[in-house]
């Protein structure tokens, strides 16, 4: 445990100490022993990015209550310091500490750091750094935690290879459980630290990627991987419960004591998607669609409201409005969110298929923002996307907020997509004027002004979609698009435009597809001075160039390099479950502009039902 | 409808949390325990629940007050009950009393508090001086103002009721009566800053801790505990 005089003394000198004290209703606190109360692993979570973005993530909430209910485990929470409190961390020589107990996060059995984005990758340097642990999994013996990886990013986890000593890939729940037991049952055997990375191992899921060599070419491409124990794998598979309802829900989650980013209830309703959306990574790997049942959303939801407090409430999943009973889930959360005088978020709604009446119920008290994700300009590029809705739905969509009422629509859009020209980001503005016109058949005197947000994001090709063979836009071409798009904007009073730095979206680019040469390059950028990447103010993009430059890695290869379809991709050692001639079906059928169908529709065999139950094709 | 009088400590970690998180928690915590409060009229309805007076960040406190309306009456015991097994630890609530025919907010009320301020220094002999603290004609203090980025020389004599102190081994303990509330307010910081400049000791070699143990109302001239209100 660390000093807590010295503590307290540091507090006092930081910005919003809350942070970093614990304590909040519904934390846990257990005490080490053998007793059955008392815990023997310790396991703590971290979130490579500060308190308020961590504790917003309903997976820290999922993963704390699935590991405190087991016995003999306890899970605590850490997070990365703002750059004050990391100052005064370092300069009195207080290593990085759990919130609930005070205790120094080296003293951790596991620590388990969860990868939700790219440019985190930085940050998970800087929590072993301040927790004084050695940044290579060889460098560290039998005295340091296990560091373990999981969520969306470990589903191309070569990147992080050096820095890690295993990734879970697939549902949390099930798989981190499992771990946990056998940490629990090998410190009873006293066996040393490989011998527990061999028992897991043998788990569908997990991946010790020092188990493995990957062999290169000459010019970067992988030949072959050679395996150091026979009994291992050849293929890691993804580990998922069928049955969302079977798994356990926090319906008591920690209640931050500070605002945090979304500090509201909120309620997974399902996982997966059927869309397909030929960018869309989750939409893939979190195959196939499992949906919780009504009964068990609406009870989890009146509970969590009842232990928390909280005065807001939100559905998550990918694409809300395709819950097989949505409307009548909708409308029922909204009644008895009204009863307890709780508002109800719905923020991941296609407005094609929302129906009028959730919009009515909707619309009764909430006043704020709209948001619409076309995705791309034109019906041609919205069909190589796999993105199927027309332009007669957006119409359709714009007209039922704004003839409600709404004044301020927001419209999502990607640019640098395969196939892309000049005519669909003219499609981008032909849209935002539809609107506009849209809105001027409803406009009333003295009512307030009509507004449409034109947000631009940059694509970025990632892993196991069937976009991964596809070269991302350069960075002078990502520019020359937002301008493109700026300057017919710019005199439209109506429109507020944002884009995205492309050159974050580069970093992104090079890391979701990257390979384990990356390692290095992550762990040089980081002591030149690269952290915090994802915020703004703190990105340093040319000491990331320079940094590649230093190491002879070419950050072009990963980015805006096209791949072959017989390439073997460093990512492929993962099994998620859905076939890569899926994927190269897909690419191409992209590039002859044709849809796929919804799963709801029609099953377009993805392989996934030869590795998963999927009820989608069973309901065939 | 009933109007409540809460007395409440905040010790520990918990004096990390601003007085606006801490209405927050309030504000949550009620609705936990299914005690409806009465919310104001008007465009943007807000809980009837207001704190005497804000403690500043990094203070502890052992008696702070809450007052509340709600829309049934309770029974005070339950409150009290309810509220602590809810609450987290480092707040607790200390005693519930009803408000009856109570028409002024606790707010308007408040005269003075009493803080104890414990100084560890390595230089501790200089505090010997603050025997004539009470006696100098005047103590002056600089004042930053926000607005005017300027400060502004003020003299807090007046403003310090009861001050005593006792120096011990590794530290000093002050305790004071000074102004507080909306007519006149000393605030501590600037009551310490008038400690250390007497005694000529520089703040960065000192650690600080402020326990806020009282706040008043002044009666007839007597200054009596905000408890004390309604007997």
């Amino acid at each position: 445990m660390i000093n807590k005089i010295e503590l307290d003394k540091i507090l006092n000198k930081v910005d919003k100490p809350a942070r970093y004290i614990g304590g909040e209703q519904n934390s846990i606190i257990k005490e080490e022993g053998t007793l059955s109360n008392q815990f023997q692993t310790r396991f703590v979570f971290a979130f490579p990015d500060i308190y308020e973005i961590g504790m917003s993530y309903l997976g820290l909430q999922i993963i704390y209550k699935v590991l405190n209910e087991t016995n003999g485990v306890f899970c605590e929470r850490a997070f990365v310091p703002w750059d004050d409190m990391a100052t005064e961390l370092t300069n009195n020589n207080i290593p990085l500490f759990t919130l609930e107990t005070k205790t120094e996060v080296n003293k951790a059995d596991i620590l388990g750091i969860t990868l939700q984005y790219e440019l985190s990758y930085t940050n998970i340097l800087n929590i072993l750094e301040l927790s004084k642990i050695p940044f290579k999994a060889s460098d560290r013996d039998e005295s340091f935690p296990f560091v373990a990886g999981g969520g969306p990013c470990a589903y191309n986890p070569e990147p992080l290879w050096e820095i890690f000593d295993f990734f879970m890939i697939g549902d949390g729940e099930i798989l981190l459980v499992e771990v946990v037991k056998e940490h629990l049952e090998w410190k009873k055997a006293r066996e040393p630290k490989i011998e527990f990375l061999k028992r897991i191992s043998k788990l569908d899921g997990v991946y010790v990627p020092s188990f493995y060599d990957i062999n290169y070419d000459e010019f970067g491409i992988i030949t072959n991987i050679d395996k150091k124990f026979p009994e291992m794998p050849n293929r890691i598979k993804k580990r998922i419960e069928p049955d969302l309802d079977v798994l356990s829900f926090p319906t008591n989650p920690i209640v931050p004591f500070i605002e945090t980013v979304h500090n509201r209830a909120s309620i997974e309703i399902f996982r997966g998607c059927s869309r397909g959306c030929r960018f869309c990574q989750a939409g893939i790997i979190y195959r196939p669609v499992r949906e919780r049942s009504k009964e068990k959303i609406k009870n989890y939801a009146m509970e969590q409201i009842k232990n928390t407090g909280f005065d807001e409430m939100s559905i998550l999943s990918l694409s809300s409005s395709d819950y097989s009973e949505f409307e009548v889930l909708a409308l029922d959360l909204m009644k008895s969110c009204k009863e307890q005088d709780v508002s109800l978020s719905l923020p991941s709604l296609r407005l094609d298929s929302i129906s009028v009446n959730v919009l009515d119920e909707l619309m009764k008290y909430k006043r704020t923002g709209l948001t619409y994700a076309p995705e791309a300009g034109t019906m041609r590029l919205r069909n190589v996307i796999n993105k199927s809705i027309t332009d007669q739905d957006i119409d359709f969509g714009i007209e039922q907020a704004v003839s409600r009422g709404w004044n301020n629509i927001k419209l999502y859009f990607m640019v640098g997509l395969p196939t892309e020209t000049d005519e669909d980001l003219d499609g981008i503005v032909e849209i935002a004027k539809r609107a506009k016109d849209i809105s001027n058949k409803y406009s009333q005197k003295g009512g307030s002004r009509f507004n449409v947000t034109v947000s631009v994001s940059n694509f970025v090709p990632k892993p196991h979609t069937p976009f991964q063979w596809f070269p991302q836009c350069t960075l002078e071409e990502f520019k020359r698009k937002h301008y493109y798009i700026k300057d017919q904007l710019k005199n439209l009073k109506f429109v507020t435009y944002n884009y995205h730095g492309a050159d974050s979206a580069l970093l992104e680019a090079v890391f979701a597809r990257g390979d384990r040469r990356l390692s290095n390059v992550i762990i040089e950028a980081y002591k030149n001075g690269c952290k915090f990447d994802s915020w703004r103010e703190h990105f340093k993009f040319d000491k990331w160039m320079a940094t590649f430059e230093e190491l002879g890695v070419d950050p072009s290869f990963y980015a805006t390099r096209e791949r072959e379809y017989d390439e073997f991709l460093p990512w492929d050692i993962i099994d998620i479950g859905v076939e890569k001639e899926f994927l190269i079906r897909e690419n191409e059928q992209a590039k002859k502009v044709v849809q796929t169908p919804n799963c709801r529709d029609m099953c377009s065999s993805c392989g996934l039902s030869d590795n998963f139950e999927c009820k989608l094709r069973q309901g065939e | 409808m009933s109007k409540y009088i809460l007395k409440y400590n905040k010790t520990g970690y918990l004096k990390y949390i601003s007085h606006l998180d801490l209405m927050r928690l309030f504000h949550r915590s009620f609705k936990r325990a299914e005690i409806k409060l009465k919310y104001s009229n008007g465009y943007n309805p807000h809980p009837k629940m207001v704190i005497a007076q804000p403690l500043s960040l990094g203070y502890e406190s052992t008696s702070e007050y809450l007052e509340i309306d709600t829309w049934e009456e309770f029974d005070q015991g339950i409150i009290l009950s309810k509220l602590n097994s809810i609450l987290p630890n480092g707040i607790k609530i200390i005693a519930c009393k009803s408000l009856e025919n109570f028409s002024k907010t606790l707010a308007a009320l408040v005269e003075y508090a009493e803080y104890e301020i414990k100084i560890d220094s390595n230089d501790l002999a200089k505090f010997e001086n603050l025997v004539n603290f009470l006696n100098a004609p005047e103590i002056l203090i600089e004042k930053y103002q926000h607005k005017s980025n300027t400060t502004k020389t003020i003299d807090i004599k007046p403003l310090i009721k009861e001050f005593s102190y006792k120096i011990n081994e590794n530290n000093i303990v002050l305790n004071a009566i000074i102004r507080t509330g909306s007519n006149q307010n000393l605030n501590p910081e600037h009551f310490i800053q008038g400690i250390l400049k007497y005694c000529d000791i520089e703040s960065e070699n000192c650690m600080i801790s402020i326990v806020r143990t009282e706040i008043f109302f002044e009666k007839d001239n007597i200054i009596l505990p905000i408890q004390d209100i309604c007997n």
